[in-house]
C-alpha cells in the first residue's frame, strides 16, 4: 500500500513511518499542512494518515475539507490527541474515514489502515464470504463451516460478518465495538474475548483447523491460511 | 463622601415631587385668581347697578343718604363706596377723596386706598357715571387674603414636608444600604482571598438587594463544588497517575539497569505498555468525566430508546455473565423513547453491569430494568445480589478515585460510578444507590441518644423502618443525655456494649438494659459477677458478631426482654447461640422474659409478669453457679 502520513511531530513520524515500511508499506511523510496539502493532492495514495493539529496556517481538517471539495475520494484516517466524542465527530463529519486517538498502539493503526483500504474498494453485501472452508451468505444469513451448517445469534452474525470481510487481516477488540456494538468508549473489561471465545467454539469444533485466531497484543483475525 | 446612589435617588424623588406640586398648584392658583377676579367685578357691577337704580328713583340725594346709612351699617370696611359731583369733590361715602389713580371715566380698576378706620387696603373699584356725579364701588381685596395666606401656607408646608421627608428617606436609605452593601464587601473580598465557604448575609424579606445576594450565593455554591472537584481531581490525579508511573519508571530502570536476557525484556516491555495503558485509561475517564461536568456533552443528545440501548447493553454481558454462571435478566416496559446521549448512557449502563458482575458472586443473580417515569423520562436499574455498599461508603463511592474496602485487588481506577453518576446528573437525573437486601428495619432504643441517633438513622435510611419505643423509658433519668448535635447518627445493626465483663454476656434492648445493668451492678457488688452487657438497640438486623465475640469471651450467656418468654425474640437469639457457639458455651443459654401472658392493667400485676432488676439478678446468679 502507499500511505501518504501527514505529522508535524519528527519522532511520532519516524517511529509510524517505520512501523509502516516493516508492514510492507511504502510511506511518504508530511511534515507540514501545506506540503501534506501538495502531496495528497498530486500523488495517487491507498490511504493517508492526517494529523489533526499542525503548525501554522492549515490544519488537518482543513487539508481533507480542501480533498473532498476536488473530489479525491482517498480514505483518510484522522490522528488526534483531541479524544472527545465531539471532536470525532467533527472529524469524521470534515470528510475524514476513521478516528485514532493519540496515544495509540501501532497494531490499531495498522489494523485500521488495513480495513480503510479493503473498504474503499467497495463492500458487494451480496456476495457470500469465503474463508477456507467456512462460508456465509449475507443474505440468506447461512453460515456453514464445510458440511457443517452453524446457527448464530444475530450479534454472533455481526461479528463473524466484519471478521470475515478483514479475512486475513488483524482486527482490534477497539474495531470490533465499534463496528459491531457501536460502542465508542472502553468497557475495562475483557467481555469482546468472551464474545471471541464463544464464536470460537461455533465456528471451529475440535477436530477442524481454527480459523478465528488471536492476535497476540494485537486483536484477532480469521484466516485459513498458517 | 462616596456618591451615594440612595440620597441622589432621594434627592430625585424630592425634585420630581416639587415639580408634581407645583404642576398642581400653577393651574389651581390661576384658575382660582380667574374666578375671583370675574366674581369680583360681576358683584361690584351688581353694586354700582344697585345704587344707579337708586339714583333713578330718589335722584341724587337719596342715593345720598342711602351711602350715608350703608357705610353707616357697615362694620367691616370691605366695601368702599364714593360719590362725588362733577368736581370730583365726595359728596358721600367712606373715601376722603376720589383716588388719584382712578381716571373719572367708568371701568373697573384697582387701587391703593386708604379707607377711614381700616387702613391701607387694595381695592378693585367700579366707577360708573350718574348724570353729573360720579360713583366709585369697591371691594377691598382682603375677603380673599386668608384664603390666600393658607394656600400659601399649605404650600410652603407642602414643599417642607417634602423636602424633609425625602432627604430623610434618603439618608436613612443611603445608610441601610450602605450596611448591607459593606457586609457584602467584606463577604467578597474574604472570598476573594480564597475562603470560598463565605456566603452574603440574606434576610428573610426578598428586596432586590437580598435576590441578587441569593443569585450570588448560588453561584458561590457551584463555584466552590467546581473548584472543590478540580481539586479533588488534582489531587486524584496526583495519587492515582503517580502509582502506574512510579511502577513504569522503576520497570524501565531496573531494565535497563539489569539488562536482562531478550525474553526477559520483552516481558518487561510488555508490561511496560501495559503500564502506560492503564494511565492512558485513567486520563481517558478522567477527561470524559470532566466533558460531561463540563455541559458540553448536551450536543450528543438525540431521541433514543432507552429499553433497546439497555437490552444491547445486557446482550454485550451475557457471555461474561454465563462464564460466572450469573442468571443476568433484562426487563423493560417495551420501547421508552427519551432524550440523551447514546454513548454516554451506554458506557454508564455497561460501568453499572460491569460493576454487578464483578462483585455479584458465582451463580448469583443480575437484574437490568427499565421503567417507564412519566411521559418523558425513565428509570434504568441495575442490581446485583452481591455484597451490597455499606451505609456509610455509598457517599463515597461517587467520588473520583474512590475505591471501597470490597474491591481492592479487583482491576478498576475508582472513576467508574462516578462516570454513571456525572451522566446521570447530564440527563437530569440522580444515580440513587439502594439495598436490594429487602427489607423492614426494627429498631428499639434503650435511651435518648440512642433514640436521636437511631431515628435519624431512620429517616435518611431508604428503607422501611419501624421504630419501637419503650413508653415506660421516657421517664427514666437512665436514658438522658445532652443533645448530640444536628448530624448524630446511630448505625442500624449496631449494638452497643452498656459495660464490659468478662464472666457472662447479657444480650437485651429496650426497657429491661436498666433493669439488666442495676442486676449487673449489685452482683458484681455481692458475689464479683463480672457481667458483660449488650444493648441491641437494633432488632433487625440484630448484631451477631457482637454476640458471638462476647459469647466467646464469657462463655455464659444470658438472653433477657419484656417479650414474652415462648416464642419471643430471644428465642431465636438464644437458639443461634446454642447452634452455632455450642462449643464456646460453659453452661445452657438462659433467658429471662415476661411471663406467657398479656400484660396486667394493675401495678404489682404489672411488674409480676414483666421481668425485674430482681428476677435478672437470680438469673444471672443460678447461671454464674452452673
Amino acid at each position: 500500500m502507499k500511505i501518504l502520513l501527514v505529522e508535524d511531530n519528527e519522532r511520532v513520524a519516524q517511529f509510524v513511518v517505520k512501523g509502516l515500511q516493516e508492514a510492507g508499506h511504502t510511506t511518504d511523510h508530511a511534515g507540514n499542512g501545506r506540503d501534506g496539502m501538495f502531496l495528497a493532492a498530486s500523488e495517487p495514495y491507498d490511504v493517508i494518515i492526517m494529523d489533526r493539529m499542525l503548525p501554522g496556517d492549515i490544519d488537518g481538517l482543513a487539508i481533507i475539507e480542501v480533498l473532498r471539495k476536488a473530489g479525491k475520494v482517498t480514505p483518510i484516517l484522522i490522528l488526534s490527541a483531541l479524544s472527545e466524542v465531539d471532536d470525532r465527530i467533527r472529524g469524521l463529519r470534515s470528510g475524514g474515514d476513521d478516528y485514532l486517538t493519540k496515544p495509540f498502539a501501532f497494531g490499531e493503526l495498522l489494523a485500521r489502515i488495513d480495513a480503510l483500504h479493503r473498504r474503499a474498494q467497495g463492500i458487494n453485501h451480496e456476495i457470500p464470504l469465503v474463508v477456507g472452508d467456512l462460508h456465509m451468505d449475507p443474505l440468506t444469513r447461512k453460515v456453514t463451516r464445510g458440511e457443517r451448517s452453524i446457527s448464530l445469534q444475530p450479534r454472533e452474525f455481526k461479528l463473524l460478518e466484519y471478521l470475515m470481510r478483514h479475512a486475513g487481516q488483524v482486527v482490534t477488540r477497539t474495531m470490533l465495538l465499534e463496528n459491531v456494538w457501536d460502542y465508542h468508549f472502553d468497557p475495562q473489561t475483557n467481555v469482546v474475548d468472551v464474545h471471541i471465545s464463544k464464536l470460537r467454539q461455533k465456528i471451529d469444533a475440535e477436530s477442524e483447523r481454527p480459523l478465528l485466531r488471536t492476535v497476540r497484543n494485537a486483536g484477532y483475525t480469521v484466516t485459513a491460511g498458517d | 463622601m462616596m456618591r451615594s446612589s440612595a440620597l441622589s435617588l432621594a434627592l430625585s424623588y424630592v425634585a420630581l415631587g416639587l415639580a408634581a406640586l407645583i404642576l398642581f398648584a400653577a393651574p389651581l392658583w390661576y384658575a382660582w385668581q380667574v374666578t375671583i377676579q370675574e366674581g369680583r367685578s360681576e358683584i361690584l357691577q351688581a353694586d354700582a347697578q344697585r345704587l344707579t337704580d337708586v339714583y333713578r328713583r330718589d335722584g341724587a340725594e337719596g342715593l345720598k343718604n342711602f351711602i350715608d346709612a350703608r357705610v353707616r351699617m357697615q362694620i367691616a370696611g370691605e366695601r368702599i363706596l364714593l360719590l362725588t359731583d362733577a368736581s370730583m369733590h365726595p359728596l358721600a361715602g367712606n373715601l376722603q377723596s376720589w383716588p388719584s389713580s382712578v381716571p373719572a371715566a367708568p371701568g373697573n380698576y384697582t387701587i391703593h386706598v386708604n379707607v377711614a378706620n381700616h387702613g391701607e387696603q387694595t381695592a378693585l373699584v367700579h366707577v360708573a357715571m350718574l348724570g353729573s356725579n360720579n360713583l366709585l364701588v369697591g371691594r377691598d381685596n382682603l375677603l380673599f387674603k386668608p384664603l390666600q395666606t393658607f394656600f400659601w401656607y399649605g404650600l410652603t408646608a407642602a414643599v417642607a414636608v417634602l423636602c424633609i421627608a425625602g432627604l430623610f428617606v434618603g439618608l436613612i436609605t443611603r445608610r441601610t444600604l450602605m450596611s448591607r452593601v459593606h457586609s457584602i464587601r467584606h463577604t467578597v473580598s474574604a472570598i476573594i482571598h480564597g475562603d470560598l465557604k463565605h456566603r452574603l448575609p440574606t434576610h428573610l424579606i426578598d428586596d432586590e438587594l437580598n435576590t441578587l445576594a441569593r443569585t450570588i450565593n448560588g453561584m458561590l455554591e457551584q463555584i466552590e463544588l467546581l473548584v472543590h472537584g478540580v481539586r479533588n481531581v488534582s489531587n486524584s490525579i496526583a495519587h492515582d497517575l503517580r502509582t502506574p508511573l512510579a511502577e513504569l519508571r522503576s520497570r524501565l530502570e531496573q531494565l535497563s539497569l539489569i539488562r536482562p536476557s531478550s525474553d526477559e525484556t520483552y516481558t518487561e516491555i510488555d508490561g511496560a505498555v501495559a503500564d502506560v495503558d492503564r494511565v492512558i485509561r485513567i486520563f481517558d475517564a478522567l477527561l470524559r468525566l470532566a466533558e460531561i461536568d463540563a455541559g458540553l456533552r448536551r450536543s450528543g443528545f438525540v431521541l433514543l430508546d432507552i429499553s433497546d440501548l439497555a437490552a444491547n447493553a445486557v446482550e454485550f454481558y451475557e457471555p461474561a455473565a454465563e462464564l460466572k454462571s450469573i442468571d443476568l435478566k433484562f426487563r423493560a416496559d417495551g420501547p421508552l423513547w427519551i432524550s440523551g446521549d447514546p454513548v454516554l448512557l451506554a458506557q454508564a449502563l455497561s460501568n453499572l453491569i460491569d460493576n454487578a458482575l464483578k462483585y455479584a458472586p458465582q451463580n448469583g443473580a443480575i437484574e437490568v430494568a427499565v421503567r417507564k417515569r412519566d411521559a418523558v423520562s425513565a428509570e434504568i436499574s441495575v442490581s446485583d445480589n452481591g455484597p451490597g455498599i455499606d451505609d456509610a461508603e455509598k457517599s463515597k463511592v461517587v467520588e473520583r478515585f474512590y475505591r471501597g474496602d470490597a474491591s481492592r485487588g479487583t482491576p478498576g481506577v475508582g472513576l467508574g460510578l462516578s462516570l454513571v453518576q456525572a451522566v446521570a446528573k447530564l440527563h437530569g437525573s440522580p444515580l440513587a444507590l439502594y439495598d436490594q437486601v429487602p427489607g423492614l428495619r426494627v429498631v428499639f432504643p434503650s435511651n435518648a441518644l440512642d433514640a436521636a441517633g437511631l431515628l435519624r438513622t431512620a429517616i435518611r435510611c431508604d428503607d422501611p423502618v419501624l421504630f419501637l419505643e419503650h413508653k415506660r423509658l421516657y421517664r427514666e433519668t437512665f436514658g438522658r443525655a445532652p443533645y448530640p448535635g444536628p448530624d448524630y447518627m446511630v448505625p442500624f445493626g449496631k449494638s452497643k456494649i452498656v459495660r464490659p465483663g468478662h464472666d457472662m454476656t447479657v444480650v437485651t434492648y429496650g426497657a429491661v438494659v436498666p433493669r439488666a445493668l442495676q442486676a449487673a451492678q449489685r452482683i458484681e457488688r455481692e458475689h464479683g459477677v463480672s457481667v458483660e452487657l449488650i444493648d441491641l438497640r437494633t432488632l433487625s438486623p440484630y448484631d451477631w458478631e457482637a454476640i458471638a465475640t462476647s459469647v466467646a469471651k464469657t462463655s455464659r450467656v444470658l438472653v433477657a426482654h419484656e417479650d414474652m418468654l415462648s416464642w419471643g425474640y430471644g428465642a431465636e437469639i438464644a437458639a443461634r447461640i446454642a447452634d452455632e457457639l455450642f462449643d464456646e458455651l460453659d453452661a445452657p443459654v438462659k433467658r429471662v422474659a415476661a411471663k406467657d401472658t398479656f400484660v396486667a392493667y394493675q401495678p404489682i400485676l404489672e411488674d409480676e409478669i414483666l421481668p425485674q432488676a430482681e428476677d435478672l439478678y437470680h438469673a444471672m446468679a443460678e447461671l454464674a453457679n452452673y
